[in-house]
């Protein structure tokens, strides 16, 4: 994630203090990556150091206003531009998870992916509450959780292929068997249900 | 009093050996302005569920209540009558009545129902209007678009005082911003204090649902927790 | 987006707006409505196939009621007509007797005047042009009735044979008489005869008196010096007759309505299924089953109305068009409002009725259906074809049953329920048929396993379509049959003198013709007296010239000579006729104390030319009979002539290679018998045959030629020529009916196949295979209609003439072959050709 290019972006609309850049920021994300201003004045003490962004004003701190370079602005449109790098190889945990409960015995593989399923829709439930609740023409926010949600689809889908290839091997360790009393989870969906 | 109520249902396709259990055994209770999505991929049951739940199936054992009313107890006029004051359906693609206008598409349950044409008019364009289609109530079926044709539907679903929504895979063929147009209708609609359960596989989609109920193999095997705030999610987001 | 959704109400029944029934309906039938614009091609053909058969029945019936001459053809409105030979000089004292006896009496005479050239002589009438009960048979086609002394009007006929037009001069016995108008008998149009007024005829040959008098009064009148012919009483006959036409009503109509059941039940069957989904969808909305069945219900009661009207109003309208081609056909004007109102509106009024019921059974099934089931379109089970097969078996087998009964008794409701229940069977056997063609198709193409299948998929309506296409073929069948049949039995029991393609040239009349076909006429008894004289040499020589002139003027292919057998050893007594010495087989008979003899008929000689024509071996002839005939019924008669009567007994033997024409030579004598009661070989005339029935221009030719010739000629009377016509024209429209049904039912369940066809355009069929599916399913339901059809029309024909099954031993071939095979090609090429690929293939209509 490029805090880097985001204040260039945002120094590309004219020049700004760094505390204005740091809410402007948060603004436009939607809120949804809260970032510290710490955090923002190490990053533009890098770009000024790189002749990305040029300073005025004195010292430290809050007074000092921030400028892009010609170099800031190629460098902000070079990166625009650029894919971003979607060929790393797989290291999700998720993936590895499930791997490892295929070949430990007495753990249902199934059992394992809708733990993981359930608490990503739960995930979803919320991303989704805040584009309910959000106002209808923050699209910064919008799209921003629809990258979200996206992900955490593909996330879903991939539990479901999962299942759907292990049923179809017939693996699956202690793969729960059709018609007998289920393990935890039905039982606790009965009980909640009671409780409402 | 739950607005649906499904106890220990079960439903049977066939006899020897090309039986096939549909459902076994589910138990499910949807309250008023409650959305529960039901999650599961194709074969696991999850339109069996809504067609039982709708009065549009009998179960093969267990009791399906619905505002309280066993629908076991009811005759097929009953069942009807229920279907045209307080169930609304939306189906996945076939949903409208070609000969009908949208208007008359979304009037039909109440006329069918015997209110006045005037009455059902008026509530047909003001559903129609909610939905955002008013200068559309005059269209044929086919002359409306994927998106606008499940608007009215949804309408249709709506129109009256109903208190029981059912939805499956309300938003079939339609692109995602057009399916999320659909599933906030549905969610409006519930916050109303209409009990809704949309079937689909799509976690987006369900995602939409207070609760998010997971079947497979026509068993409910888990459910959702309860909703946290939005705040917890960022603040956990940010936590990582 | 917001809501502004009231919470739902406690109770979901509670009424929350004021709610009536009648809203509900009305929106009920404005969608009806729509779903009937918007399948108008569906509609319209079902319609179609309901006005079809309702026109159908409407002519069907028009004709029945007409077809049979009427009474009044002879009785013209009297009760009563007594005909009387030899009324000589004291003509009007019988009348004014007559009228004693029997109040008002209308008298009619008589006098035959001989064509040249021809056997049947012309009657020239006198008879009072609007009389009391005559008037109504006589018309004036053109000019006018006769209004004077010497006036005279004709028939078309007598004109042209004596080719005369109004204001010429005809020359008869003796007087001149100006021809002043063209006329007819309406209600019979074989009836030739010249008009003249009251007392122009000096000396009338006969005397008809008409008269409102019972027949049994009519019997009792004595009138001293007049020959008793007969008494014809418009009685028992006419009940009979009303009652047989009745049945025959009754028959039509049953089978018509059969046919419009049939036809609406496959035409509602593949509606409903078009709708099914729709109707589910409703049904899911909340309509109740009650609201669906009654969409069904309007749908039928509405295209049933209209096409029972459009059908209603076509067969009038053809009625009326085609009333003078009828008015040919059947030999007599047509009253345009004779037709059977009653079995007409009554029949229109059911097929109303029927459109309904036939569209409840469907909207019964969808109602019925599970709405999940409907909603995916899925077709419901097809019910095991076997436990339909064994109903349907039992129920033809009732209906044979039925029609066994009913064809002896005539009672109306056995032959009524026969109909019905051989229809149903047909019906309920038609899936098991389905099945079996389908069985036999497992290693065809693609196209034609796929046509299969969905025809046995979707049973309930292609059952239906192939029980309306075998009734329809069945009902051409039955036609075909009957005429083939009643052809047949026209020509070996009453088939008139003789055949249409046969001519036969008389040296001196033809010697049956004195009494009519076959008997009757009671012998000259005799005397003593004249030389025996048979026709010399020289007349014969240019008996056989003429022949020979006719035969070859016509192109006849066949010519043989007929010789009569005589005896010219005994001297003829004086004033005996001159053929007086013929030999002829005749019957001893009593008669008041009286002993004569009554003429059986007169044979010809058993030559070898007459054998061989017929295809009758030589040794036949040589066997020990002395008469071979084709008539069954000459046990007992003796040969001899008219003038000594019988002496012999006869052994006759029994050939049915010998025709059953009256005037051709059915009964021959044998060589052995010639020798044997020494009888001399005379010709007689000569038999010419052609290829093709005889033209009247033909016959006209035929006539002078032999009219210069001094000889006459014989051709067939013209009276039932114009009712084969009838028939070849029945089975002609069968067939197109046929058709017709079939061609609409295959229309009806293609475009229930326009998603396949869509489906296999998408995967890359050709627009071949895409042709052959539809053909498929054409010639399938070609094949077995016709299978179908000919056998349940035969089983139907079987069980009527159950006490006379050899009836039908003549079977139509060509017909049944163009309806076996024909049908299923002509079904076949039109499927090809108008199997193609709907227009929209990408674009899936809502349905």
């Amino acid at each position: 994630m490029s805090v880097r290019h985001a204040l260039l972006a945002l120094l590309s609309e004219g020049p700004k203090y760094g505390l204005q850049m740091r809410d402007e920021f948060e603004q436009q994300t939607g809120e949804v990556w809260p970032l510290n201003v710490g955090q923002v004045y190490t990053t533009l003490q890098r770009l000024e150091r790189d002749g990305l962004v040029a300073s005025d004003g004195e010292g430290e701190g809050p007074q000092k206003s921030y400028r892009i370079t010609t170099d800031g602005a190629a460098e902000l449109d070079t990166w625009l531009r650029t894919p971003p790098d979607l060929s790393a190889p797989p290291r999700d945990e998720l993936v590895i998870k499930v791997l490892v409960a295929i070949r430990v015995p007495g753990v249902d593989v199934h059992d394992v992916i809708q733990a993981h399923r359930r608490h990503v829709v739960e995930l979803m439930q919320e991303w989704t509450r805040i584009k309910r609740d959000a106002a209808p023409d923050d699209l910064n926010l919008t799209l921003v959780v629809d990258a979200e949600l996206f992900r955490l689809d593909s996330v879903v889908r991939w539990l479901d292929a999962a299942e759907s290839r292990l049923r179809r091997s017939g693996t699956g360790g202690a793969r729960r068997q059709v018609g007998r009393g289920p393990a935890k989870t039905p039982a606790r969906t009965q009980q909640e249900q009671v409780g409402r | 009093m739950s607005a649906l109520q499904l106890s220990r249902v079960s439903k049977v396709y066939g006899v020897g050996a090309g039986e096939v259990h549909a459902l076994r055994s589910v138990d499910l209770s949807v309250e008023p302005g409650e959305l529960v999505a039901v999650m599961g991929p194709s074969g696991s049951g999850k339109s069996t569920l809504l067609t039982i739940a709708g009065s549009l199936e009998e179960p093969t054992s267990g009791e399906v209540s619905v505002g309280g009313l066993p629908l076991s107890r009811m005759s097929r006029n009953e069942r009807a009558a229920l279907r045209r004051r307080a169930i609304g359906y939306v189906f996945q693609d076939f949903n409208l009545l070609a000969g009908l206008t949208a208007a008359e598409n979304v009037s039909l349950p109440l006329e069918l129902d015997g209110t006045s044409i005037k009455a059902a008019r008026v509530a047909a364009v003001d559903a129609l209007e909610r939905l955002g289609l008013a200068d559309r109530a005059q269209h044929f079926p086919d002359e409306l678009s994927g998106g606008e044709r499940q608007r009215v539907a949804i309408a249709r679903a709506v129109v009256g005082q109903r208190h029981l929504l059912l939805a499956d895979e309300p938003s079939g063929a339609l692109d995602s911003v057009n399916g999320e147009a659909v599933m906030r209708l549905v969610r409006a609609t519930c916050q109303g204090g209409v009990a809704g359960v949309v079937v689909t596989h799509d976690a987006q989609l369900a995602s939409w649902a207070d609760r998010v109920v997971f079947l497979r193999d026509g068993r409910i095997v888990d459910q959702t927790a309860e909703p946290a705030g939005p705040e917890s999610l960022l603040e956990a987001d940010a936590a990582r | 987006m917001t809501t502004t959704l009231a919470p739902p109400p406690a109770a979901p029944v509670a009424p929350q707006l004021p709610r009536s029934r009648r809203v509900a309906r009305r929106a009920i039938r404005r969608w009806a409505w729509r779903m009937l614009r918007r399948e108008w091609r569906q509609q319209v053909l079902v319609l179609s196939l309901i006005a079809l058969a309702v026109g159908a029945t409407t002519i069907g019936l028009g004709i029945v009621v007409n077809v049979l001459p009427s009474d009044q053809a002879i009785l013209g409105t009297a009760q009563t007509r007594i005909d009387l030979g030899n009324p000589g000089a004291h003509v009007s004292a019988d009348i004014s007797l007559a009228r004693q006896a029997l109040g008002t009496v209308e008298a009619i005479e008589h006098q035959a005047v001989p064509v040249p050239g021809s056997v049947t002589p012309v009657d020239l009438r006198a008879q009072d042009p609007h009389g009391t009960f005559g008037a109504a048979m006589l018309r004036v086609v053109s000019g006018s009735y006769p209004r004077g002394t010497g006036q005279v009007a004709m028939t078309a006929g007598v004109a042209a044979t004596f080719d005369l037009t109004i204001g010429d001069r005809w020359l008869v016995s003796g007087r001149a008489l100006r021809v002043v108008g063209l006329v007819e008998n309406p209600k019979n149009l074989q009836d030739a005869f010249a008009l003249v007024l009251p007392g122009q005829l000096r000396s009338p040959s006969s005397l008809t008196l008409l008269t409102d008098a019972s027949g049994s009064a009519a019997s009792n009148l004595h009138l001293p010096g007049t020959d008793f012919r007969g008494i014809i009483s418009n009685g028992a006959s006419k009940a009979k007759r009303q009652r047989e036409q009745a049945v025959i009503v009754l028959l039509i109509a049953t089978v018509g309505l059969s046919f419009i059941g049939l036809l609406a039940v496959a035409g509602f069957s593949v509606l409903a299924h078009r709708r099914q989904r729709a109707l589910g969808m409703i049904g899911a909305v909340g309509a109740t089953n009650r609201q669906v069945r009654r969409v069904m219900l309007a749908n039928g009661a509405a295209v049933g109305t209209v096409g029972a009207a459009a059908g209603l109003v076509t067969g009038l309208v053809a009625w009326f068009a085609l009333r003078a081609v009828f008015e040919r056909l059947v030999g007599h004007r047509i009253d345009a409002t004779s037709i059977p109102w009653w079995a007409v509106i009554t029949g229109a009024g059911l097929a109303i009725l029927m459109s309904v019921a036939a569209s409840w059974w469907p909207a019964r099934t969808i109602a019925r259906m599970p709405i999940v089931a409907a909603l995916s379109g899925r077709p419901t089970p097809p019910r095991p074809a076997h436990r339909f097969a064994l109903f349907g078996i039992v129920l033809a087998a009732a209906g044979f049953a039925l029609l066994v009964r009913g064809g002896q008794r005539h009672t109306p409701v056995v032959i009524v329920s026969g109909v019905l229940a051989t229809t149903a069977g047909m019906l309920l056997l038609a899936p098991l048929g389905i099945r079996a063609v389908a069985a036999t198709t497992r290693r065809a193409p693609i196209a034609v396993r796929l046509a299969m299948r969905d025809l046995v998929r979707f049973q309930a309506r292609s059952g239906a379509a192939l029980a309306a296409a075998g009734l329809a073929i069945g009902i051409a069948a039955t036609i075909a049959i009957n005429a083939a049949a009643s052809q047949a039995a026209d020509h070996s029991l009453s088939g008139g003198n003789l055949p249409t393609n046969q001519l036969v040239v008389w040296l001196d009349g033809n010697p049956n013709d004195q009494g009519g076909p076959g008997d009757g006429a009671v012998a000259i008894a005799g005397g003593s007296g004249a030389a025996p004289a048979g026709p010399s040499p020289a007349v014969i020589a240019s008996g056989r010239r003429t022949a020979d002139a006719i035969a070859q003027a016509l192109h006849a292919r066949h010519h043989i000579q007929l010789d009569a057998a005589a005896d010219l050893h005994t001297a003829l007594p004086t004033g005996a006729p001159p053929d007086a010495d013929r030999a002829i087989l005749l019957r001893p008979i009593t008669d008041n104390g009286r002993h004569g003899w009554t003429l059986v008929t007169t044979p010809l000689v058993a030559t070898p030319a007459v054998l061989d024509f017929y295809g009758i071996p030589s040794s036949a002839a040589r066997s020990n009979a002395d008469i071979l005939s084709a008539r069954t019924d000459l046990r007992g008669s003796q040969l001899g002539t008219g003038f000594n009567g019988g002496s012999a007994a006869v052994s006759a033997r029994v050939l049915n290679r010998l025709p059953n024409y009256t005037s051709a030579p059915n009964t021959l004598i044998t060589e052995q018998a010639l020798r044997a009661n020494r009888f001399t070989r005379q010709p007689a005339g000569w038999l010419l045959q052609t290829d093709r029935a005889l033209t009247s221009a033909q016959v006209t030719e035929a006539r002078h030629l032999a009219a210069i010739g001094g000889v006459t000629i014989e051709t067939r009377t013209a009276g039932d020529r114009s009712l084969q016509k009838l028939r070849e024209y029945a089975t002609i429209t069968g067939l197109l009916v046929a058709l017709g049904v079939l061609a609409m039912t295959v229309g009806l369940i293609r475009s229930e196949t326009a998603n396949d066809l869509r489906t296999l355009a998408a995967t890359g069929a050709s627009s071949g295979t895409r042709r052959t599916l539809t053909a498929a399913s054409a010639t399938a339901l070609g094949v077995l209609g016709g299978v179908l059809g000919t056998a349940g029309a035969y089983l139907a024909l079987i069980a009527w003439n159950w006490h006379d099954v050899g009836y039908l031993n003549r079977p139509p071939y060509v017909e049944l072959a163009a309806l076996l095979l024909g049908l299923p090609v002509a079904a076949a090429v039109g499927g090809w050709l108008f199997g193609r690929t709907p227009a929209a293939i990408a674009r899936r209509p809502l349905d």
